[in-house]
């Protein structure tokens, strides 16, 4: 008995000592680290990298993911509380103005100042993803995922009507049109586009007002340098975008518009559709061997033109930045500096992350194993880093046009109607905030 | 006749069972759902009868992203939050039923219209009250809400219930040498098990099944099951097979309480519309 | 004696009082508070006093207007659908025939599990591309629905999800209304030969007059703030479709966090909520006493 004990006593004796052993190894044992990020099809990657992070440092790594709402209200009830909850906030784009403005995220610029220029190898993010997690000229945000909208289409159902891959906005609707209700093609559809109320459809909006011809505020284009908040948004481009949504409509499966980013990229990965505009995030989709029905069918080419031949494809993504509240806000940078790492990096985008590096999107092994990446290499440079608002007020305004939208898409009221009150409400909100006079 | 009487019931039966049918179909369908690999989710035709497999349970309720936690906020904020209002409930409608409390009428009109408020209307200010004493994404934040909104109810069906226990049986122990709160421990409580009962499940399904502020006041660590169910709702991402799952556990519980007490269910809706 | 029974109540009701002070009436005293300001949870040192600007915002706002007229919409098909579904159910289950109550518990389901459940099933046998609901409507030949896909199809689907949850509700008041009609008044009218209607009509609904009307009341508030079902299901589109009165508030206070927009319209509907039951209350119970 006695004996038991003591073989009992020393196998603990031995646990507890090489468990201090390893403790020197892994500098952040018994730290826990508390992330949030919307719950993207880069969740899964997110989940195998942290499990690495946790066994090379010790620490335990906790991860929330919400829809692309919910995230929003999470992140900022959380934030506004103050409640210390979450360390790392993984955050959209047009939110950044919002969250900065609210004090919620740490500035970056003296972590940053502190490292090793290699390890942080900030010249080797596209610039544009770079600009897009910066405020007032001071980074909030690294850019570990940046979303592009490429076109993906059906090359086997194109080639076999022998056509090309669209270019331009009009050869895109022809296209749609070309390929619905046609009997040559038999229980396909032109076209699934984001057509659901609120953000789905919102994002649309300002996804395609570049192109067009249009933009939201006055002085906010590529290269302006006035700072002129007027809303732009109930001009001729402005309807346009609405009446060619319209159009689209009847090119996309029936109950299209309840489509969100899933349900569209569903529609193409099941084969129901030839065509979509979509985030680089759900590219990978296609070429899942499991659940795509279109494996190897699908290509991909740059956002369509507009008339003048002009294009700025729309970028978008997530930022990562420290939650101000945060209590281990060391142990969030540590995290983030690894995460970010070009090394790491790739690895993400091995598991099916979006590529925000050069290093990633040039190197050889990914682009063998992922088409696509040329098509972003493509496009990153014409990109314009406020095609979607990233002011404090973005989120009710990409909501409320999404709102309006919705409404024209059921002829609830007229595409111009629609723009109208969108231009209403935004002149009222951006009066409040100060931007007009 | 009887031929007939015997067709009628026949008649009725099949009209009972079509009646059940429709109600129930849907939680079927989602017990199967929650069996099927994600592939199985969009098959057309349907997959009727899935192969039980319960893979679906072991990835939501092990390992890192396990909803466990969540169904333990549940229970907790359940149970706690049934237990304050029936004694704190139970104490006032005693108050109002036995005592010549002054200004009776107002106090217990006022009880009454708090019950009409819609708590969307208070969730703002619940919030920011709740931030500021810092109960926000904790329990105990959710439970003193959830007694807020049940408290009225409560109150009012409890005073109806002591109101019918005859007032001679109380005289009678008082007379006996008992204080009011021994009268109230040992005649009026008892007498009113059934009473207390009903309020107990009522205030614990309005607890188990809310969501309103259970999304407003909660966050990572306070957030009770139906949030989490919520979230599978996605644009971005729609997990069906592990909401299904995740729901099927939710709900057995409720299947259960339904069947082993239906008796006060009834009894409990139906004497709040009569009593009104 | 008196006086120090009396001081004994207070003070058995005393928690409560202070309990519902501050969980429902300061917290509505703050609501009118915020309705006073521009106050963005975001944006809180930008906070302004606006006075009555967000009333004369909110009274020319066509989205509020529109989810008030959704709302009523809502409660006023619900219920009626509600009372007549009901009372032919509590029919069908008054009979007292074998098995009878088991069928009548599993009946109560829908109104016991969670909305939210309910709400995501719903959803996804409506999917209009790969639900239960279209695979069924089409082979039976009633062709493709929308369901919540549409401006005009979504109001019914909800309309019918919520019927199909409350129903039960009114089923079971009924059921206890009717099985408490005295078996002498059955037999007098069978021996008077009175037809199965001539009973519905003039022994059997004006018992259940009464019920009816809390019903209503009671189905009333529930749809006056009803908010699980839209979030779960619609979240207020397609366009305005099917937004309501609490998904209005909803929306302005924890997707737009302008808390005090939203605290104005919460007022709002608070008075309104208030006024329709008031009115009611006198309607059904000319004279009579609440509570009693």
């Amino acid at each position: 008995m006695r004996g038991k004990i003591i073989l009992v006593l020393t196998v603990v004796m031995i646990l507890v000592t090489a468990s201090v052993v390893f403790a020197q190894d892994k500098p952040l044992t018994g730290k826990t680290l508390k992330m949030i990020m919307i719950a993207d099809p880069f969740v899964g990657a997110f989940e195998k990298i942290n499990a690495k992070f946790e066994e090379i440092t010790g620490a335990k790594v906790v991860m929330d993911s919400y829809p692309y709402d919910a995230t929003h209200e999470k992140e900022l009830i959380s934030l506004a509380a103050g409640t210390g909850d979450y360390d790392v906030i993984v955050y959209d784009i047009p939110w950044v103005g919002e969250f900065v403005e609210g004090g919620f995220v740490e500035d970056l610029e003296p972590y940053i100042a502190k490292e090793d220029p290699k390890v942080m190898a900030m010249e080797d993010y596209f610039p544009v993803g770079l600009e897009a997690g910066k405020w007032k000229g001071k980074v909030y945000g690294l850019p570990f995922g940046l979303y592009f909208v490429l076109t993906h289409y059906r090359k086997d159902l194109f080639d076999a009507a022998g056509v090309t891959a669209p270019k331009t906005l009009q050869e895109m609707k022809d296209r749609a049109k070309l390929f619905t209700n046609n009997p040559n093609f038999p229980g396909v559809f032109g076209i699934s586009m984001n057509f659901k109320r609120g953000a789905p459809v919102g994002q649309g909006w300002f996804e395609y007002i570049w192109n067009f011809g249009g933009k939201y505020f006055k002085g906010v284009y590529p290269g302006s340098t006035t700072e002129d908040w007027t809303p732009t948004f109930d001009t001729k481009e402005g309807v346009d975008v609405v009446k060619y949504f319209k159009e689209m409509l009847q090119y996309a499966p029936p109950g299209a518009l309840n489509y969100a980013w899933d349900e569209k990229a569903m529609a193409l990965q099941q084969g129901k559709v030839t065509m979509m505009s979509e985030w680089t995030v759900r590219t990978p989709m296609m070429w899942d061997e499991k659940l795509s029905k279109v494996l190897g069918k699908i290509d991909t080419t740059v956002f369509p033109a507009g008339a003048d031949g002009k294009t700025a494809p729309p970028v978008g993504g997530w930022v990562m930045g420290i939650a101000n509240s945060s209590k281990s806000k060391d142990v969030a940078w540590e995290f983030i500096k690894w995460f970010c790492s070009p090394e790491i990096h790739k690895e993400f985008c091995k598991m099916g992350g979006p590529a925000s590096r050069f290093s990633a999107v040039n190197d050889p092994e990914l682009m063998k194993a992922y088409p696509w990446y040329k098509t972003i290499a493509e496009t990153a440079p014409l990109t314009f880093v406020d095609c979607r608002p990233r002011i404090p007020e973005s989120f009710e305004i990409i909501d409320v046009v999404g709102l309006k939208l919705s409404e024209a898409l059921q002829d609830q009221i007229t595409p111009e109607q629609a723009m109208k009150d969108i231009q209403g409400y935004v002149t009222i909100l951006m009066q409040k905030g100060g931007y007009l006079k | 006749m009887n031929r007939r009487k015997r067709k009628v019931n026949i008649l009725i039966y099949i009209l009972a069972i079509v009646i059940v049918l429709i109600s129930i179909f849907p939680i079927v369908w989602l017990f199967f759902t929650s069996f099927k690999p994600r592939v199985d989710i969009f098959a057309i035709p349907p997959i009727w009868l899935p192969k039980i497999n319960f893979e679906n349970y072991v990835n939501e309720f092990t390992g890192g992203s396990s909803r466990l936690p969540y169904l333990y906020n549940s229970i907790k904020v359940a149970l706690f939050s049934t237990l304050v209002t029936v004694i704190v409930g139970s104490l006032a409608a005693y108050g109002i039923a036995k005592f010549p409390v002054p200004g009776k009428k107002n106090w217990e009109f006022w009880i009454l219209s708090v019950r009409m408020m819609p708590p969307v209307a208070v969730v703002i200010p619940l919030y920011m009250i709740m931030r500021s004493i810092k109960l926000l994404d904790t329990n105990t934040g959710l439970i003193l809400a959830h007694v807020g909104f049940n408290l009225p109810f409560a109150i009012w069906m409890l005073t109806g219930f002591f109101r019918q226990i005859p007032k001679d049986i109380e005289e009678a122990a008082l007379i006996d040498g008992c204080n009011w709160y021994q009268a109230m421990l040992r005649i009026s409580l008892p007498l009113s098990t059934p009473g207390l009962a009903t309020i107990s499940i009522f205030t614990f399904m309005f607890s188990w099944n809310e969501l309103l502020a259970a999304l407003v006041l909660t966050g990572r660590s306070g957030k009770t099951l139906p949030v989490a169910i919520s979230e599978y709702w996605s644009n971005t991402q729609i997990r069906w097979e592990a909401m299904a799952a995740v729901s099927v556990v939710y709900v057995i519980p409720i299947i259960i309480v339904t069947f082993v007490i239906q008796r006060y269910i009834v009894r409990g809706l139906t004497l709040g519309a009569v009593k009104q | 004696m008196q006086k120090r029974l009396s001081k004994t109540g207070l003070i058995l009701i005393l928690p409560s009082i202070i309990y519902l002070f501050f969980l429902s009436l300061y917290p509505t005293i703050y609501t009118v508070f915020l309705s006073s300001k521009e106050f963005n949870l975001a944006r809180p040192h930008k906070s302004v006093f606006v006075g009555i600007g967000n009333f004369i915002r909110l009274f020319q706002d066509d989205l509020f207007r529109r989810s008030l007229l959704n709302t009523l919409v809502i409660a006023v098909f619900s219920i009626v659908l509600e009372l007549i579904f009901g009372y032919i159910v509590a029919e069908v289950f008054d009979k007292r025939l074998k098995g009878m109550e088991a069928l009548r518990t599993i009946y109560m389901l829908p109104m016991m599990v969670t909305p939210v459940v309910w709400g995501l099933v719903w959803v996804y046998i409506f999917n209009p591309n790969f639900g239960l609901a279209n695979y069924i409507f089409e082979k039976v030949g009633l062709g493709f629905q929308p369901w919540f896909a549409s401006g005009g199809t979504a109001i019914l689907s909800l309309i019918l999800v919520n019927i199909w949850q409350w129903t039960p509700f009114t089923a079971i008041i009924f059921l206890a209304g009717l099985s408490g009609i005295p078996n002498d008044i059955y037999d007098a009218a069978n021996v008077d030969g009175a037809k199965w209607y001539q009973l519905i009509f003039s022994v059997k609904l004006p018992a259940l007059k009464q019920m009816a009307m809390v019903t209503i009341l009671i189905r009333l508030m529930d749809n006056l703030r009803l908010f699980d079902l839209v979030y779960s299901t619609t979240q207020g589109g397609p366009g305005s479709s099917t937004e309501t009165m609490s998904f209005f508030i909803y929306r302005h206070g924890f997707k737009f966090f302008n808390l005090g927009y939203s605290s104005t319209a919460a007022i709002l509907v608070l008075v309104f909520i208030i006024l329709v039951s008031q009115y009611l209350i006198r309607l059904f119970y000319q004279g009579g006493e609440i509570g009693e």
